[in-house]
């Protein structure tokens, strides 16, 4: 599904967050946002799924604004996994992934075996096959992570929207999960746009980055040209080098 | 399903309608001028009954009334608690019980008895007081087309404490009038017949069918609005319909009895504890759980101390609080 963001502006108090940014990520594809904190980079997210009503611009679903979209048929086309959030209630975790498949259920209906069956597959996907009967409240924080993925995944859309998913997450689950999300995009075309804080798993899983600050995207393209040392020093005011191991760059901190 | 809770939903949906029928029972078969074999005698038809007037034009639509009221009152605190994610949400939080109440003390102080449809002017009048009190949150707490549940909570409170205040002022202003205005905001079912009954039937039903319909969307709700949006609920309109429903049908079982707190507060919390979180059985088992505990409650209200009868709503508290802060001690909520 073509993804397009069009000139989009939302302001907090009348100073723009996010400022006139255009973006193409394209389908099959991993696009990951990087910039430093309150570079606009979850703003523009929840501008795209229409949590937050932008005050310029729109986000299109082949060429179809999206906030004139029902909820309903958005989440069939769009899922998010928002940064870590708390659960109060106590649903097991099979439960809050079947939550997932709320847009394709008729009001009264329950989930079908096909339901049960894809939520089963993608808590294999992010490794809580083991934890399907575990209530949601009992998690830690990196299991907590890995249902919110989960529970996007089971939704099944054409559009994957990530907000920081590996936050929580050791070094061996960050490469669990995003080879999951690359595995998506790549196997069943799914346009996926990512927010990352890690530079070097962006370089690894993402097949295209783009760089915000100040609410603007000021670089994008491959994970070669856009990780820069000259550029991205400038971004988050830190010098960096760059060293090109097997075919990857890996920036570290001077 | 749920695992942890598979066999509580088992046991509790076999026995919670054994335990209505049982209780059902005991509230027509006690109480003072007729004594349970009498009663017993007049429902059999068998020789010695009486003209059944007690059993049926009072006693009956009194525990109908109580099944009713309970199982509203609870039903709404569920999806109080649900949409708010707030342990402290109840059926009365967005004003309703406070416009009741100030309703009912005017047409209280202003004399008015009898109205239409062999209603009485107190009824009409608390059922308008708690709409209204509702529409008022409602607009207030409305800005720029939107609405933030922090603001629906506060202009709750703002509303509840003006209304409240404007009560305890007209009782000031009535002396004579003060016992009855007391009782009524106590709560309570003694002058409850089948008209009571029929207008109540409505607004109960709207309750517990509206909770029936958004069970699912309640569930994503209280996974937080934004996750709820994300998942595809329309949360505007789905949170604006629960809101008005839940309003409709507290202020027609406020109007009826007056103002019983607690029901809605804590069978809620008690049959999540039971049964789980998930609101398409949380809803019916709430029902039957608060429509039990309401009959109990009222029939210890007229038996305690008969010929006296006891508000009911100071029952409901007084046994209601002690079980609360029981549970809370025992598991964290």
């Amino acid at each position: 599904m073509k993804t397009t963001v069009e000139n989009l502006t939302y302001s907090y108090n009348g100073h723009p967050v996010v400022n006139g940014v255009s973006l193409s990520p394209r389908e099959g594809e991993v696009t990951a946002v990087l910039g430093p904190n309150g570079a606009g980079k979850t703003t523009l997210l929840r501008c795209i799924t229409g949590a937050l009503r932008p005050v310029r611009g729109a986000a299109r679903l082949d060429g179809q604004p999206m906030d004139a979209m029902p909820p309903r048929e958005k989440a069939r086309r769009v899922a998010l996994v928002p940064q870590a959030s708390n659960l109060e209630f106590r649903f097991t975790v099979l439960e809050t992934v079947l939550m997932g498949r709320y847009p394709w259920l008729g009001r009264f209906a329950a989930e079908s075996a096909r339901d049960h069956e894809i939520a089963r597959q993608v808590i294999d996907e992010v490794g809580l096959a083991a934890f399907c009967d575990r209530s949601v409240t009992a998690l830690s924080g990196g299991e907590l992570q890995r249902v919110l993925v989960a529970r996007a995944l089971c939704q099944d859309t054409p559009v994957l929207l990530l907000d920081e998913p590996v936050s929580h997450l050791d070094i061996r689950h960050q490469v669990d999960i995003l080879g999951a999300v690359r595995r998506r995009a790549e196997e069943r075309g799914v346009t996926v746009l990512c927010v990352l804080h890690d530079l070097n798993l962006a370089a690894r899983f993402a097949h295209r980055l783009a760089v915000m600050k100040d609410g603007r995207v000021v670089a994008e393209g491959a994970p070669g040209q856009v990780l820069d040392p000259a550029l991205i020093g400038e971004v988050y005011g830190l010098p960096v080098t760059r060293i090109d191991a097997g075919g990857r760059p890996i920036l570290i901190p001077e | 399903m749920n695992p942890h809770f598979s066999r509580r939903l088992a046991i509790g949906s076999a026995l919670l309608p054994l335990l209505l029928a049982a209780a059902a029972c005991w509230a027509l078969l006690s109480g003072s001028g007729a004594s349970a074999a009498e009663s017993l005698r007049t429902i059999l038809g068998l020789p010695g009954a009486d003209d059944g007037l007690l059993l049926f034009r009072i006693r009956m639509p009194r525990v109908a009334m109580g099944i009713m009221v309970g199982a509203t009152l609870a039903v709404c605190g569920v999806m109080m608690q649900g949409m708010f994610r707030n342990p402290l949400a109840d059926p009365h939080i967005l004003g309703v019980s406070s416009g009741a109440g100030l309703g009912a003390t005017i047409a209280i102080a202003l004399g008015l008895g009898r109205a239409t449809l062999g209603l009485g002017a107190v009824t009409l009048f608390a059922f308008a007081g708690g709409a209204g009190s509702v529409a008022l949150v409602y607009l207030l707490s409305r800005r720029a087309g939107r609405l933030s549940t922090t603001s629906l909570l506060l202009a709750g409170i703002a509303v509840g404490s003006l209304f409240s205040a404007g009560t305890t002022l007209i009782m000031r202003l009535n002396h004579d009038k003060m016992d009855h205005i007391i009782f009524w905001t106590m709560g309570s079912l003694s002058t409850v017949g089948w008209k009571q009954v029929f207008w109540c039937l409505p607004f109960c039903l709207i309750g517990s069918l509206a909770a029936l319909i958004f069970a699912r969307d309640l569930n994503l709700l209280s996974q937080g609005e934004e996750t709820a949006l994300h998942l595809g609920v329309n949360v505007g309109r789905t949170r604006m319909l629960i809101m008005l429903l839940t309003a409709i049908a507290t202020a027609g079982a406020v109007s009826a009895t007056g103002v019983i707190g607690f029901v809605g507060l804590i069978i809620p919390h008690v049959s999540r504890m039971l049964f789980g979180p998930d609101h398409r059985r949380l809803v019916p088992l709430s029902a039957l759980m608060g429509a039990v505990f309401m009959l109990i409650m009222d029939t210890l209200a007229r038996t305690l101390a008969a010929p006296l009868e006891i508000p009911v709503g100071i029952l409901t508290a007084m046994c209601g609080g002690p079980f609360f802060l029981w549970l809370l001690r025992r598991s964290a909520l």
